[in-house]
């Protein structure tokens, strides 16, 4: 047997900016002023200052979390919570501003608009720049805007549902959106509607040290079927960038969520997530969370099953190359009887990235038929590389059939040498690899992001960009 | 064993009141309507309801943000899912009385 | 005090004891049983000098199967060997303890990380050292129990066995604190087994109703020596093990496994960890088992694989048969891994017993209890088949009883 095989590496770069052109910039910091200033630019009802007041106050008392990931860098008074970049919103691609719309073309958004899209909500830092819905779904009743004019618009809404399933004091970092959300989407399915063709958005953070705190709700009324996703990309900066959202699901009865992130920050974002849904009677919600970028992210996609025969779904990929932090995981919260889950967490590490899982399984008492099964692979590309697995089982019913593996594991030299012996390179032979190990996952993807994905991998193992 | 015990006087709930009584653990809340008890356990992860935020007769737990109707000790939301038990509560000559074990 | 003692006592007097806030005690109720309470209530224990001569041996047979007996009730000892077992040499640590002794007791004394754990090297009301030459080989296996007699509350033994090199045993830990209620236990073993030498270990307790048992285990494993380990939790209001097996040089294995019933209103914990500090090692762990309604059963592993262990093989699996609605198991299997060229598994399931293979039975003719009871202890068969046949049945039994 030879010595451990290492995989080549090209630094991936996808590193661009342009020169701010916000309109408005609070100054750096946070404080109740700043809180009010946010409230006032995007004209909010006294409620939702009021909301966003308590989650300053309790961002203010809640302590760091210590339990992984060194988040000792982040330095709040040092970052720009809030930049408007443009005057309103604007309906037609052509009446952008140029720069913006060179930073689309860029990152590929006409095409997808042209083929896929059915509408698209694109955030340029905190401010939803370019929106446009399809009349179609206008005609349904589905309503995919920004969640300040939800907040407007929509009231009862959002005053129903916003913060019940994740609360102004949840954590830091939930708390600290709570405060200055800023952007998102809120989307509203009526019952029995199916949108077909899927949601997206896309963020960027533009501004040195910006914070993007967007806050996205989704409801799907009883029987609905709505398939979300986002994407995200960003430059590379030198001082740190913060991106810290909330996503809040609710699925009714019978209703159907699936929400897809790829998410790409540049390697200098700490990725700080909250992302939580609720299922009610026989409703499904599925994460699919890709994690590729970033230096530091930590992002545990919950369902709670609150409603008989709800199923929940967690698949998650993470990619841990130099100098990054991949903490990932998912959670399930079995809280009503016939209720079933499966989570699948694949991780790759690198030139010692180090990709953690970290999950729980949690079954109330008096329940009966539950199942739950969840299984966790970890492959290991060369000795400097590590992976960690924290899976936490609180089994409180006895009619339970819970599974749970882990696998760690690195690319066999069988492998390689049968696939060289087939005349590809070590490299080529290393991605195919790689891309089979992903494949069950990637399988789950829309096109455009299982080629997207694929290209990100290929960039990550091969040489560089250029 | 439950029974009726007194545990404070009627002047001293304003805020969440903590009221311990043996190993019971009673929060009591003023409310617009009057005065109302909770366990002081949140049935999340076991905090204090009592060192947390009242807003709207909802009570939110200090440590994630669970919340749940003061009247009736539903849960109002995540990340709790089960009730907190809402104690009886009467008010006689002065001083609040709820009926918990006696131990 | 027997040497090392102070170094012992100074690192007691700078740890903490347990807290629930931390990670690994948060499951805990640690507010029920209060050692620090315990620890002022009886303060430290003199040790009365026994006039004993040094290695301890003495005439009398051991019951039949076994290689040596050696009792301890509270002061005073017994111990019956064969002739086989002559070569074994026994020293209570207050009377002599030999300085090879010394030094595995030292790596002890620097791994410790609370007071609990510290408590029973600090002062210690049992001290005893098993050793086994190199070259030995005992052909039947070797019984240490330590009786509580009725009067004393705490209880705080430490056992350290050393196995020479190229040395073969097996070893049955009993505690028995059936006569006391209301004991509590906070004792520690340790283990250093030299290049080549094969261990096995069982370690059992037996609880009164309100009895209290931590327990805190560690194992060394040099150049290609093996351990067999077993620890039996059958009841108790309160136990909890930590037990760590450091494989800490090529061609080390471990085996450990665990049988465990969470009896109504009893919690029983497990911590388990397997620390490859070497490549070329290999580690297997099987922890099984059965939670009655009202009873609690916490099991958390850890596999840890240092940098430079490459050519690790190690697994991890828990299993856990709920039998009753109430019954909690919490099942925490982790892995930090630091190196690549490994194979390292784990897996947990909690499950209850499968209609079908009831069913099965039941129409066979079997009463309902008679075919749960049979579905139980085939569920057990592969950790109790670990125990030296002689107490095999003690135990298979005394787990039908708990059920």
């Amino acid at each position: 047997m030879s010595e451990a095989v290492t995989v080549e590496i090209g630094e991936y770069k996808y590193g661009f900016a342009f020169p701010d052109r916000s309109i408005f910039k609070t100054r750096k910091g946070l404080d109740e002023e700043i809180v009010r200033t946010i409230s006032q630019m995007k004209k909010e009802p006294e409620w939702m200052l009021q909301y966003r007041l308590r989650g300053l106050e309790a961002f203010r008392r809640k302590p760091m979390p210590t339990w992984r990931a060194d988040l000792s860098e982040i330095n709040f008074d040092e970052i720009y919570y809030y930049a408007k970049p443009t005057e309103d919103r604007k309906e037609k691609w052509e009446e952008l501003p140029e720069e913006i719309r060179k930073t689309y073309v860029r990152i590929g958004i006409p095409e997808a608009e042209r083929k896929f899209l059915a509408g698209v909500g694109a955030q340029y830092d905190s401010e939803i720049v370019y929106h446009n819905i399809r009349s179609d779904l206008e005609r349904k009743g589905v309503v995919f805007c920004a969640p300040e004019d939800a907040v407007r618009d929509y009231p009862e809404l959002v005053r129903k549902y916003f913060g019940t399933v994740i609360p102004f004091n949840d954590n830091k970092f939930a708390a600290l959106n709570t405060a200055v959300w800023s952007g998102g989407s809120f989307i509203y399915v009526p019952k029995g509607v199916r949108v077909e063709i899927p949601l997206q958005a896309y963020f960027r953070i533009n501004l040195e040290s910006f914070g993007q705190f967007e806050r996205t709700l989704i409801i799907a009324d009883e029987g609905s079927f709505v398939h979300y996703i986002e994407g995200c990309t960003a430059p590379i900066y030198s001082r740190n960038s913060l991106h810290s959202a909330v996503v809040e699901i609710l699925a009714l009865k019978g209703a159907r969520v699936r929400y897809t992130t790829i998410q790409n920050w540049s390697n200098n974002v700490y990725n700080l997530v909250t992302k939580r849904a609720v299922a009610y009677e026989e409703a499904v919600v599925e994460w699919v969370d890709g994690n590729i970028g970033s230096k530091r992210t930590m992002k545990y996609p919950a369902v709670y099953l609150l409603g008989p025969k709800a199923h929940g779904e967690v698949l998650s990929i993470a990619f841990a190359g130099k100098g990054q932090e991949q903490d990932t995981g998912g959670k399930i919260v079995h809280a009503a009887s016939d209720t079933s889950s499966v989570i699948t967490s694949k991780s790759i590490s690198k030139d010692g990235g180090i990709a953690s899982y970290r999950g729980l399984i949690k079954v109330y008492p008096q329940l009966t038929g539950i199942k739950s099964h969840v299984v966790c692979d970890a492959l290991l590309l060369d000795p400097q590389s590590k992976t960690n697995t924290y899976p936490y089982m609180e089994i409180e019913s006895e009619d339970v059939s819970m599974e749970h593996e882990a696998r760690v594991s690195r690319i066999s030299e069988e492998q390689l040498f049968y696939l060289r012996s087939r005349g590809l390179s070590e490299s080529e032979a290393s991605l195919m690899i790689v891309n089979g190990f992903l494949d069950p996952l990637v399988k789950q993807l829309p096109l455009e992001y299982a080629v997207e994905l694929n290209r990100l991998i290929e960039l990550e193992m091969e040489g560089s960009v250029g | 064993m439950k029974e009726w015990v007194a545990v404070a006087r009627v002047e001293d709930v304003q805020k969440p009141l903590r009221v311990e009584y043996g190993s019971q653990e009673v929060v009591l809340f003023r409310l617009h309507d009057g005065i109302y008890a909770l366990r002081d356990t949140c049935s999340h992860e076991y905090a204090r309801l009592s060192e947390g935020e009242v807003w709207d007769d909802r009570v939110y737990c200090p440590k994630h943000g669970s919340s749940f109707d003061i009247r009736t000790g539903e849960v109002s939301g995540l990340p709790a899912v089960l009730p907190v038990e809402r104690i009886p509560v009467k008010i006689e000559g002065g001083e609040v009385y709820v009926y918990i074990e006696n131990w | 005090m027997y040497p090392i003692q102070a170094e012992a006592q100074k690192i007691f007097e700078k740890l903490s004891w347990p807290q629930q806030s931390w990670e690994s005690w948060r499951r805990t109720p640690l507010e029920k049983f209060k050692p620090e309470q315990r620890f002022r209530e009886y303060s430290s224990f003199g040790k009365g000098g026994a006039s004993r001569p040094s290695p301890l041996l003495e005439g009398g047979k051991p019951r039949n199967g076994w290689a040596l007996e050696v009792h301890w009730v509270t002061d005073s000892w017994k111990c019956y060997p064969t002739e086989g077992a002559s070569w074994v040499e026994l020293y209570d640590w207050f009377i002599h303890l030999p300085e090879e002794a010394t030094s595995v007791l030292e790596k002890r004394i620097q791994g410790l990380s609370n007071r609990l754990q510290a408590w029973n090297l600090a002062y210690p009301t049992h001290g005893l050292l098993l050793k086994v030459p190199p070259h030995t080989r005992l052909l039947k296996p070797i019984l240490i129990q330590l009786e509580a007699d009725g009067n004393t509350l705490l209880s705080l033994p430490h056992l350290l066995i050393l196995m020479g090199k190229d040395s073969e045993a097996q070893v049955v830990v009993r505690f028995d604190g059936t006569k006391t209620p209301g004991i509590f236990y906070s004792g520690g073993i340790t283990y250093q087994g030299e290049e080549n030498s094969q261990g096995t270990l069982v370690v059992d307790r037996l609880l009164p109703s309100e009895g209290t048992f931590f327990l805190s285990f560690e194992g060394y494993l040099r150049r290609d020596a093996t351990l067999s380990s077993l620890e039996v939790h059958l009841g108790g209001v309160l136990s909890k093990t930590t037990w760590k097996a450091i494989l800490e040089e090529p061609g080390a294995k471990a085996d450990l496994r665990g049988s465990y019933v969470a009896t109504p209103g009893s919690h029983v914990e497990m911590e388990l960890t397997q620390l490859h500090r070497s490549g070329h090692t290999q580690s297997n762990s099987l922890y099984k088992g059965a939670v009655s309604s009202g009873g609690k059963s916490v099991f958390q592993g850890l596999i840890v694989v240092g940098e430079g262990a490459a050519k690790t093989d190690a697994y991890l699996a828990n299993r856990n048969l709920l039998l009753g609605s109430g019954a909690r198991a919490d099942s925490i299997p982790r892995l930090v891994i630091g190196n690549d060229d490994v194979r390292c598994t784990h897996g947990s399931t909690t499950g209850k017993l499968q209609e079908s293979q009831l069913f099965y039975l039941r129409s066979r003719g079997l009463p309902e209890r008679e075919a749960r009871r049979l579905l139980i202890e085939g569920f057990f068969e592969e950790v109790v088949s670990k125990i030296p046949e002689i107490y095999r049945d003690d135990v298979a039994n005394r787990i039908a009883e708990a059920l």
